[in-house]
């Protein structure tokens, strides 16, 4: 999870941890850089609004270390920050704020993805 | 706020319009320009929150006062016509277009009242386009502020609900129970304010 905000990581990443996901955290674009390629991480879930970028700049220079899935979440929900999301390589965009079931659902998705995987 | 501090009534002293910015349901005076503070009388009122009150509602007739009003609870636009004294004594007359910033129910909403003298009504077509201007700006800046401030602590708080509900369960059930229906508050709001910032960005 890439996100600067400490309570929405703080909680956020209890809320994972109680239904049993582990928890990576990077508070800023680099420390993502560094960090996503060894996690090998299968969702990586990244505010837009970053101190030293933005989650698509993270996107596109995560290339082919990027995980699987990934999800977007922002303040900022034009038809525009949706399809630059989308064109990064994000396969979801949450508007902020949103519910934890609204997050527990794309989580599902990701699950259900890789159980379908050769 | 003191006169100057608000983006938008800056905006309309830039243009030349006298503006003031009112708090809802009590009607104080968060902001304004000089140019409205020029009209209001301060023998009138020496509190500056009380400048529209004292200085404005009572240079506004009978049947124009109740449409502002009315206007001003259900928090709808109105133009209604108000007349000031000048300090020698002429009577200045100015349409006063009110309009609301922000939706109902939201922690910041005000509204932003907008003066055009009806002595120069050349200069009312160019205050239109201004006017619109204003809003956007308004716009923008409530959108900003719903995302770095509201959204983002709401975010949080509902996420920590869930932990919370998740916790206190283990527990005790009852209170699990209570938990979890704040929970599903919290989510509630949410989802409103949700539906608010997608309103905002349209």
């Amino acid at each position: 999870m890439v996100e600067n905000h400490e309570d929405t990581v703080r909680y956020m990443q209890l809320y994972l941890q109680q239904l049993g996901y582990e928890v990576a955290v990077a508070a800023d674009m680099a420390k993502a850089l560094l960090e996503i390629p060894q996690s090998q991480c299968d969702v990586l879930i990244s505010d837009i609004g970053l101190p030293d970028g933005d989650g698509w700049q993270l996107m596109e220079l995560l290339g082919t270390n990027r995980p699987r899935f990934a999800i977007a979440m922002s303040g900022y929900g034009t038809g525009n920050d949706q399809r630059r999301s989308r064109d990064v390589g994000y396969d979801h965009h949450l508007v902020k704020p949103f519910t934890p079931d609204a997050l527990l659902a794309l989580l599902h998705q990701a699950e259900k993805m890789k159980e379908n995987l050769p | 706020m003191i006169p100057g501090n608000d983006k938008a009534c800056v905006l309309l002293q830039e243009i030349g319009l006298p503006a003031v910015r009112l708090t809802p349901i009590t009607a104080e005076v968060i902001g304004c320009n000089e140019l409205f503070s020029s009209l209001v009388d301060p023998a009138t009122s020496v509190e500056r929150r009380l400048w529209f009150v004292e200085g404005v509602l009572p240079g506004i007739n009978a049947a124009d006062r109740a449409a502002w009003q009315i206007a001003f609870a259900r928090r709808t636009p109105v133009q209604i016509h108000v007349e000031f004294e000048s300090v020698e004594g002429r009577t200045l007359e100015f349409e006063m277009r009110s309009t609301v910033s922000g939706g109902r129910g939201e922690v910041t909403e005000s509204v932003l009242c907008v003066f055009i003298s009806l002595t120069t009504p050349v200069f009312e077509r160019r205050c239109d386009a201004r006017l619109s201007e204003g809003q956007e700006l308004e716009r923008t800046r409530m959108r900003d502020e719903l995302h770095r401030g509201v959204s983002q602590q709401l975010l949080g708080a509902a996420f920590g609900c869930k932990v919370l509900a998740g916790k206190v369960a283990k527990l005790n059930e009852s209170l699990g129970k209570e938990a979890a229906a704040l929970a599903e508050l919290v989510n509630e709001t949410v989802n409103e304010l949700q539906s608010l910032v997608k309103s905002n960005q349209t």
